[in-house]
């Protein structure tokens, strides 16, 4: 009977094998790198010219989706030789497939966040899209025409190194709490100023047996800690300031104002419905809308859903975690999704044009996408006109500021540790604190 | 010479109609009293939670948000309908019955290409195969290069790169096949031998009907494998046309919250052809006698 | 004497060359690409136009093993354990009873089989929307039979009720598959053994356990080996149920998702080659832990 022979057989499956592993590390040594083109594109004129087509990949929420529908329809009208391929993933697949769209070229417009590197925080800790950026892979697009439609104080957040990679959809903000305007009615109560009115106002609501505040467990008792640290760190420059003495080890996690946080954060937690650690966003949202919540810790995000179910008349205000009336003036927000043009895209002439028409009909987007404007003269949903007093000075929140050191510890993440809070996790605040620091330090 | 092949006489009624008493004729025993009470309770605990499921998917976004636990008070058997049309799943739905046939398929006839001459020992190192057939059930999430791989292969956004790289995660099947024929003896191999058919006609024309339980079993798992697949579809496919029902789940998520109740509508119409194929699948599951496959 | 590998069927190079193919597919896209994430893991990869990738050695691993993280990963990991053996154990046992359950001629077992199928089919985010909602502490079913006892909990809220509930989900949707395997190798065990048994006069339990269970063994190794890789490595249902930062329930695979894949717009900040190292850490421990039940299971088999 014939024999393979056994030897030679062996070893030609174990070769290949280091053979191709050898090749993966030589072609993925080789692959990236290449230098980025420069130069801008301008927005082409004649519609006839621009053809072929148009990748757009964005992450999906019912409100954006429906307000990019808008502005394709718009764009197909306008550029009639451009087949668009529009494309919204989910937030948690969002990166892969940015990733490896990007890898693979067919990208033209897509969602992109680079956010400077101040010079305290090591290198190490850049992001993808700060990476990105340096490196020349997103098309300069400061000086184009359309950006002039965006109000410049937004522009101006969202610039890197002094240059607007990004184009802004609109504004949210979350360092606030909706509230029921006919609960406060019957029970007396106006939104309050400082910490201890909003005490005493939380204790007047828990003594009539309604929840003063529903926090939605995981998914928002976050939000909470981003709103004291608002009134705390009321400004931009002090949130820096803070990042910055944080990094230099000139303050730390369990003393000052930084234990404050937490101290403030777990009294809000005992204002909350039994239980909300197991509580999730839509139940949050439910005891709101069904009146046994007379506030919840929520983003602006959410006035659109609210509005369609009618059920409360509802109003916003920022969360005063001061007794200084005048920290607690302003919300801290954020902008919305940014969209960038990569440049490795092939369709540039056309992401040009898209990103032109996306500008003039930037109306017609935000009445679908529900966002607080990012354009002067938009008029937004009624609400943001009601909050305006509360909105002209834009304030970055503090998760738009900080940077986190990857070679620290977990609890000092955020750095505030919340998660470790009673009923959240199983300490106190100053527990909590100390474990935060302790983490924190060990990323020295 | 051929003995006989002791595996069943053949004048035994067929295992599924024989009764399973020892005393055949009663037939309320304490003992299928008692398994008819467990099934049920079987039945209680798996259908209560999916019936939650169904009084999701009849709510409005509305009711949902203002009562999420509750009994539905007005059903909109129009969310199925609405779900449909979000999901854009007409467009998707001959994708997946595409990819999930040919990909479970595929990975079906390799697990049985791949577990019979292991299990019978007709390549070297059985053992070091059969340590591999374990490790590739573990083996790290590899997305990042599979991707690098299908792209410099020009594979990048095509059916037949996700149709492969699907139907290669075999996973449990050659385990699976490898255990099963343990049980089944080699004589049988020596008969059909004898018989006159060759290695590849007794792979793929005998084996088939005396493994057709474990190969129903591989062949379900995969398929539910590839139709129910997000990860890989998303970022090897740029063009819409091409991607397959589980993407058309993205129009209900959102960055804050999700259209809960169309999402759950739009679950349970991504999940119905795959209970249907179950279902269908039940009669293979249940293995015909052994012995009536092959004449003494 | 005839070897026992002796191939009745003339040459061997038949059974070579078909196992060849098949195999050759699969090496390709499974084993390859694993071979990728373990040259990656020594790279500082971002898989990114522009961004250039260079060696970093064993980096990647230090700052797993680093002071700052380790305390955070040895918790996740003894997390993991009791959630391994638990689901494991408490997956194989029930879906066994429930397979030699609704093996026998019952009416509706059809039925039932599919009902116990379903979690299979369903997905994760949808089996945490449910559960979610079942145990929803302030309206849920759960929380109004918990106040029967007179008692209240926050459930997966609760740090000391988490893992177990957690555990609970897990394996209910788990069970459908085990059931199904079972299903089929039960279908394996030639029916005269239960006449033999029969006529010796054997119980029932009895018969379950020296007739079914030793010639399931095959199936219960299969299964077993399934459930530990499958709890060692899944994470999507306790990051649904409880998020992705939960001490009480944070297991090694849900830190090694947040850390090397999770992440805002913006991008990550860690490198892919990190991910990957991380990962190959994962594939480590699952190895060790499933080879080595590999062969313990398979000594009992043949012992059995």
């Amino acid at each position: 009977m014939a024999k393979m022979p056994s030897r030679a057989k062996r070893t030609l499956r174990i070769s290949p094998l280091a053979a191709i592993a050898a090749a993966t590390a030589f072609a993925l040594a080789s692959c990236s790198g290449t230098a980025a083109p420069g130069g801008s594109v301008a927005v082409p004129t004649d519609a006839g010219a621009v053809t072929g087509e148009l990748n757009i990949l964005v992450s999906s929420a019912k409100g954006s989706d429906a307000g990019f529908k808008a502005v394709n329809d718009a764009f197909a009208a306008k550029f009639p030789n451009v087949k668009v391929n529009f494309t919204s993933v989910p937030n948690e697949n969002y990166n892969q497939a940015r990733t490896s769209r990007l890898t693979a070229g067919s990208i033209d417009v897509g969602l992109a966040g680079p956010k400077e590197l101040p010079s305290y925080v090591p290198a190490a800790n850049m992001g993808d899209d700060a990476r990105l950026a340096e490196a020349g892979g997103f098309v300069d697009l400061t000086d184009q025409a359309f950006m002039k439609k965006f109000t410049p104080s937004v522009l101006e957040k969202i610039a890197y190194k002094g240059k607007n990679y990004t184009v802004p959809t609109g504004l949210s903000y979350y360092s606030g709490l909706t509230y029921n305007k006919k609960i406060f009615a019957d029970n007396g109560l106006t939104p309050p100023t400082t910490w201890d009115e909003f005490v005493t106002l939380c204790e007047a609501l828990k003594a009539k047996g309604i929840t003063p505040i529903s926090i939605g467990g995981k998914d928002t008792a976050g939000i909470v800690m981003l709103s004291v640290v608002q009134s705390l760190y009321p400004t931009a420059q002090a949130k820096q300031d803070l990042a910055k003495s944080l990094y230099e080890n000139s303050a730390r996690l369990d003393d000052g104002k930084q234990l404050e946080v937490l101290q403030k954060v777990e009294q809000i937690y005992t204002y909350a419905q039994p239980n909300f650690a197991g509580s999730n966003y839509s139940q949050m949202t439910s005891e709101f809308l069904t009146g046994k919540a007379a506030m919840i810790s929520d983003g602006t995000w959410n006035v659109g859903s609210l509005r369609e179910a009618d059920q409360v008349d509802f109003g916003y205000f920022p969360l005063p975690a001061s007794n200084n009336a005048a920290d607690n003036a302003f919300l801290g927000g954020k902008v919305e999704l940014t969209l960038a043009v990569p440049s490795n895209a092939k369709n540039k002439p056309a992401a040009m044009a898209w990103l032109g028409v996306f500008a003039d009909n930037y109306k017609a987007f935000n009445e679908k996408a529900g966002f607080a404007p990012a354009q002067v003269g938009v008029e937004g949903d009624p609400f943001y006109t009601e909050i305006e007093k509360y909105t002209k000075n834009f304030e970055p929140a503090w998760d738009t500021i900080w940077i986190p050191n990857t070679k620290a510890g977990q609890a000092a993440n955020l750095p505030f540790n919340w998660t470790a809070l009673k009923p959240m996790g199983q300490s106190d605040a100053q527990a909590a604190a100390v474990a935060a620091q302790k983490d924190w330090e060990a990323g020295k | 010479m051929t003995t006989a092949v002791p595996v069943a006489a053949p004048s035994l009624p067929p295992v599924e109609s024989r009764p399973d008493t020892v005393v055949g004729r009663k037939r309320f025993t304490p003992l299928v009293v008692v398994s008819y009470v467990l099934m049920f309770l079987v039945i209680v605990v798996y259908a209560y939670p999916l019936v939650f499921l169904v009084n999701t998917a009849l709510k409005s976004n509305t009711e949902f948000l203002v009562n999420p636990t509750g009994l539905v008070q007005a059903p909109q058997l129009g969310n199925f309908a609405a779900a449909w049309e979000q999901g854009s799943f007409s467009r998707y739905v001959l994708n997946s019955v595409l990819y999930t046939l040919v990909a479970a398929s595929l990975g079906t006839v390799m697990s049985l290409m791949i577990g019979f001459p292991v299990a019978r020992g007709y390549v070297k190192h059985p053992k070091v195969w059969q340590g591999v057939f374990a490790a590739m059930l573990f083996l790290p999430n590899t997305l990042v290069t599979v991707f690098q791989l299908a792209l410099r292969m020009s594979l990048y956004d095509t059916a037949l790169g996700y149709i492969l790289i699907m139907a290669s995660g075999v996973g449990l099947g050659p385990l699976l096949v490898a255990g099963y024929l343990n049980s089944i003896p080699r004589e049988i191999d020596e008969a059909a031998a004898m018989d006159g058919a060759g290695y590849l006609r007794y792979m793929f024309t005998f084996l088939p009907k005396l493994m057709a339980p474990v190969l129903s079993t591989i062949f379900i798992l995969q398929a539910i494998g590839v139709w129910n697949d997000i990860i890989l579809a998303t970022i090897l496919f740029t063009d819409q046309a091409k991607w397959p029902v589980t993407l058309g789940l993205f129009a209900f998520k959102g960055t804050y919250t999700s259209e809960w109740s169309l999402l759950s509508a739009a679950t349970l119409i991504v999940a119905a052809p795959l209970l249907l194929v179950y279902l269908f699948l039940q009669r293979y599951l249940v293995a015909s006698v052994v012995g009536g496959a092959v004449k003494g | 004497m005839r070897s026992s590998n002796y191939i009745v069927f003339g040459q061997r190079w038949t059974a070579q060359l078909t196992f060849a193919i098949g195999i050759s597919l699969v090496v390709l896209f499974s084993l390859i690409p694993a071979v990728g994430i373990l040259v990656i893991s020594f790279t500082d990869i971002r898989s990114l136009p522009y961004l250039p990738t260079s060696w970093v050695g064993i980096d990647n691993y230090l700052t797993f093993f680093s002071a700052a993280q380790i305390g955070y990963n040895l918790a996740a990991l003894k997390n993991t354990f009791v959630f391994a053996l638990a689901v494991t154990f408490f997956q194989n046992t029930i879906a066994l009873l429930i397979a030699v359950l609704l093996n026998q001629r019952l009416k509706g077992r059809n039925f039932a089989r599919a009902v116990v199928f379903l979690p299979t089919i369903l997905g994760v985010t949808v089996i945490g929307l449910i559960f979610s909602l079942i145990f929803n502490p302030s309206a849920g079913p759960a929380a109004e039979l918990w106040a029967a006892f007179g008692r209240s909990t926050a459930f997966f809220g609760d740090p000391e009720l988490a893992m177990t509930l957690v555990i609970f989900v897990q394996v209910w949707a788990g069970i459908g598959v085990a059931v199904v395997i079972y299903l089929a190798g039960l279908q394996a065990i030639p029916p005269e053994l239960y006449e033999v048994a029969d006529i010796d006069g054997a119980t029932s339990w009895q018969k379950l356990r020296y007739v079914t269970i030793p010639l399931l063994m095959p199936s219960v190794t299969a299964n077993t080996l399934l459930c530990i890789i499958g709890s060692l490595q899944s994470y999507q249902l306790i990051y649904v149920l409880t998020g992705p930062s939960n001490p009480a329930t944070q297991v090694l695979s849900l830190a090694i998702f947040t850390q090397g894949f999770g992440g805002a717009q913006g991008g990550t900040v860690q490198s892919q080659g990190y991910a990957a190292a991380i990962s190959m850490v994962q594939f480590v421990i699952v190895a060790v832990i499933s080879l080595a039940t590999l062969a313990y299971l398979r000594r009992k088999e043949t012992v059995l």
